[in-house]
């Protein structure tokens, strides 16, 4: 927005390559077609990303991977938020790939190299829907059997839940948390799509009923490790709700300056301008704070992180549902048509917000960390 | 005697550039804790004096412009460390050192434009704070439209003579010198035809005259020019250039890190978040009260780390020798706007308390009405940003 926080050259020319593909692969045709077809998204568009080397950016080296970062990864976020890109990438390059890296004990190491490759996409579910761990009520049960460990119950609104060829579960397991991962396609699976209002986003209920399960780690994941994750997850999302709104507000800005009325472009009326600065504004800083998160990650500043990424998720989320509520207002009539895109902004911002944490959710886990730090 | 000083942890989650075990930080935080500080007067010519005095203590030790040269008395200081010294400063309490404006706008714009024998003749004394400087920029009918100004001066033998009036003039009672920018071109307009002029203050043409603000502080003063003098070479840059002059300042006034300053903001905000669970605790303001004002508190705290990080990006900028123009006409907007609520804050903390005269608190969230105005109000700030960085049509 009005300060770009990528500065270096190798980080600069990353993000234009980025923006440069995202903008001719989904334009505001493409994007409404590859949302609209059966998958929910475009094939080609998603094997010409993975053979870019975006969905093995931040994979270690041995597992095919090109070791970037975080930061790396948050600029493709952030460019695809800003066209709301229908793939999996959030799903499968995010979430599914960050829990196998800090959760799994190596035994994840196959699934993360057919990931980068994009020959599996695997999806997260978290026994306890979404959110921080600590507190939580979790509505799966995984248990040891003679045969090896299953998995019982259901959790709903899945990200790419229904498309996903692997499931990757966070259960409880005594008190503390297991790490599978399930064979998608099998029958004891019932997976439910369940149609929301931003159709660039899958999502779908999931039930098993004496799953097998792999367990791809030995140890017990503590609830702190879980909620660790949770962290990391944050920071991707907000990266993709921080392109978007930052997206949104430059299409409002195209529009103030190219519609007349009264003779003058409506965007030379204070009133208009004033929303424009505050709204700039405030992406500005949600995007500072999502490239200062990030830039943790890579620094394995953990202690920061637990901080930095509930105030990110909290204040993107927030940022973005105004931003694309403004938005439409700023551009009247057409801005509540489906004409316009600005509209799937604002349906994109309702589905963002629930998809890990609300901002409600987000502000009592920061209350709680804040607490900790301070004590 | 020593001083507390406060943990880093309540400035949030640390910034790479900046972090908390850096030696810098360890050196100041040293002598700061051998350096009391005692409680800051509310009275304010007590107050100025007791700024006046901290300047010189931090000076005594080189702890004043940091960020000035070597060759003219400074550290060299940069960009990371200035933001340092600013966080560790507010973490001791510590109040402004009284030659601010001195330090951040007046010298940094003398040794951009000013002569050699200019910057020899002021920037010690703006350094030692043994000569405390003002800034006399607008006019009762120049006030966001600073362009318009009529203070005009014309020479006469080897001096200037300026007639005028100059209003919203820092602390000018205090003061020694003046920049005064004003009209040296007959029939000039606008930008064209100003010069910025060096007036000391202490002459039977310069009357000096306090404003008494809502908070009871008299901070700014109108300042009435009639056949003030003005030695010959006592100009800021080229006759005729001082728009150029005036505009240097203000890219110092918006890209201060010590003027948007997040840290003392936190540190403020912690010690009212305790008082209000004191309060809370005796009953002095109702659960309902304490319950609404502790959102309140959070969103200010999540707000200040937004701050942090602006001033975090515009000092990592400024470090790289980036222009951080825009980023300045951000802080400043979302500084003045945090202020006022901070202000209000810390008293609503209090309760019915904070109605009561001769308290910091009650003062404060008096005084915080002026933080978006002063500076450019948040109005002119979002024109700013809205017509120079978004681009929207004037």
């Amino acid at each position: 927005m009005i300060t770009e926080p990528p500065s270096s050259p190798d980080h600069t020319e990353i993000r234009d390559l980025v923006r440069d593909l995202v903008a001719t692969t989904f334009t505001s045709e493409k994007m409404r077609a590859a949302a609209a077809s059966p998958l929910g998204f475009d094939e080609v568009a998603w094997k010409q990303m993975v053979d870019l080397g975006w969905s093995s950016m931040a994979l270690s080296e041995d597992v095919g991977g090109d070791d970037l970062g975080a930061y790396v990864q948050c600029l493709v976020h952030r460019e695809l938020g800003a066209r709301l890109a229908p793939t999996p990438y959030l799903s499968c390059v995010a979430l599914g790939a960050s829990a196998l890296t800090m959760l799994a004990d190596g035994r994840g190491d196959d699934l993360l190299t057919r990931i980068g490759s994009g020959a599996t996409a695997a999806s997260l579910v978290l026994s306890h829907g979404r959110g921080w761990a600590e507190g939580s009520s979790p509505t799966l049960t995984a248990r040891e059997t003679g045969e090896g460990w299953v998995l019982d119950g259901s959790v709903g609104m899945v990200l790419d839940g229904a498309r996903s060829d692997v499931l990757l579960v966070v259960a409880p397991v005594g008190d503390a948390w297991g790490f599978f991962e399930v064979e998608a396609r099998v029958a004891s699976v019932r997976r439910t799509p369940v149609p929301v209002v931003d159709a660039t986003r899958s999502l779908a209920d999931i039930s098993f009923d004496a799953t097998p399960a792999r367990c791809l780690r030995d140890e017990p994941v503590t609830t702190a490790q879980v909620s660790a994750l949770v962290d990391r997850l944050a920071v991707y999302l907000a990266a993709e709700m921080v392109g978007a709104a930052a997206s949104c507000l430059r299409q409002t800005l195209e529009y103030l300056r190219a519609r007349h009325q009264f003779g003058k472009p409506i965007g030379s009326f204070q009133a208009l301008k004033h929303r424009c600065a505050d709204a700039a504004v405030a992406v500005t800083v949600a995007q500072e704070l999502a490239f200062a998160a990030a830039e943790m990650i890579d620094a394995d500043d953990d202690a920061g992180l637990r901080l930095a990424a509930p105030l990110l998720l909290a204040r993107a989320g927030e940022v973005f549902k105004d931003t694309a509520e403004e938005c439409i207002q700023l551009h009247g009539g057409v801005g509540f048509t489906d004409e316009y895109d600005i509209g799937l902004y604002y349906k994109r911002a309702l589905v963002d917000n629930e998809l890990l944490a609300s901002p409600v959710d987000a502000y009592a886990r920061m209350d709680l960390v804040r607490k900790e730090t301070i004590a | 005697m020593t001083t507390t000083l406060m943990d880093r942890t309540l400035l949030g989650p640390e910034l790479p550039a900046v972090p908390y075990d850096h030696p810098f930080r360890a050196e100041l935080r040293a002598w700061l804790e051998h350096h009391p500080l005692g409680a800051e007067p509310l009275a304010q010519d007590e107050k100025f004096a007791f700024r006046r005095a901290w300047h010189r203590e931090l000076a005594a030790d080189g702890w004043v412009g940091l960020h000035w040269p070597t060759e003219h008395g400074g550290r060299g200081a940069d960009p990371l460390t200035q933001f340092m010294y600013y966080e560790e400063l507010a973490l001791a309490g510590a109040p402004e050192p009284a030659n601010t404006p001195g330090l951040i706008l007046l010298g940094p714009t003398l040794m951009v434009h000013g002569s050699a024998e200019l910057k020899a003749r002021f920037l010690p004394g703006i350094l030692s704070g043994d000569e405390v400087w003002c800034q006399g920029f607008s006019e009762p009918d120049s006030g966001s439209d600073l362009a318009s100004l009529r203070t005009r001066a014309e020479m006469a033998g080897d001096e200037w003579v300026v007639n005028g009036q100059k209003i919203w003039t820092t602390f000018g009672q205090y003061a020694d010198l003046c920049f005064v920018l004003c009209r040296t071109e007959r029939g000039s307009e606008r930008h064209r035809g100003l010069t910025l002029l060096i007036c000391p203050t202490d002459q039977a043409g310069v009357t000096i005259r306090p404003i008494q603000q809502i908070s009871g502080d008299e901070e700014f003063c109108e300042v009435f020019l009639e056949d003030a003098r003005v030695p010959a070479e006592w100009v800021v840059g080229e006759v005729g250039q001082g728009w150029a002059a005036a505009m240097t300042l203000f890219g110092f006034e918006r890209g201060d890190q010590g003027y948007t300053d997040h840290a003392r903001m936190l540190v403020a905000l912690a010690r009212s978040e305790a008082t209000l669970e004191e309060s809370a605790a005796t009953g002095l303001v109702s659960q309902p009260r304490a319950d609404q004002q502790r959102q309140v508190h959070r969103d200010l705290w999540v707000r200040i780390q937004g701050l942090r990080q602006l001033n975090y990006r515009g000092a990592v900028l400024s470090a790289q020798g980036q222009e951080i123009g825009a980023v300045g006409s951000m802080t400043n907007l979302v500084w003045g706007e945090l202020e006022k609520e901070l202000g209000t804050a810390r008293a609503e903390a209090s309760g019915i308390r904070s109605i009561a005269t001769g308290r910091h608190d009650t003062h404060g969230r008096l005084h915080s009405r002026a933080a978006s105005i002063y500076s450019g109000t948040s109005e002119i700030q979002r024109n700013i940003i809205a017509e120079r960085l978004l681009g929207l049509p004037r």
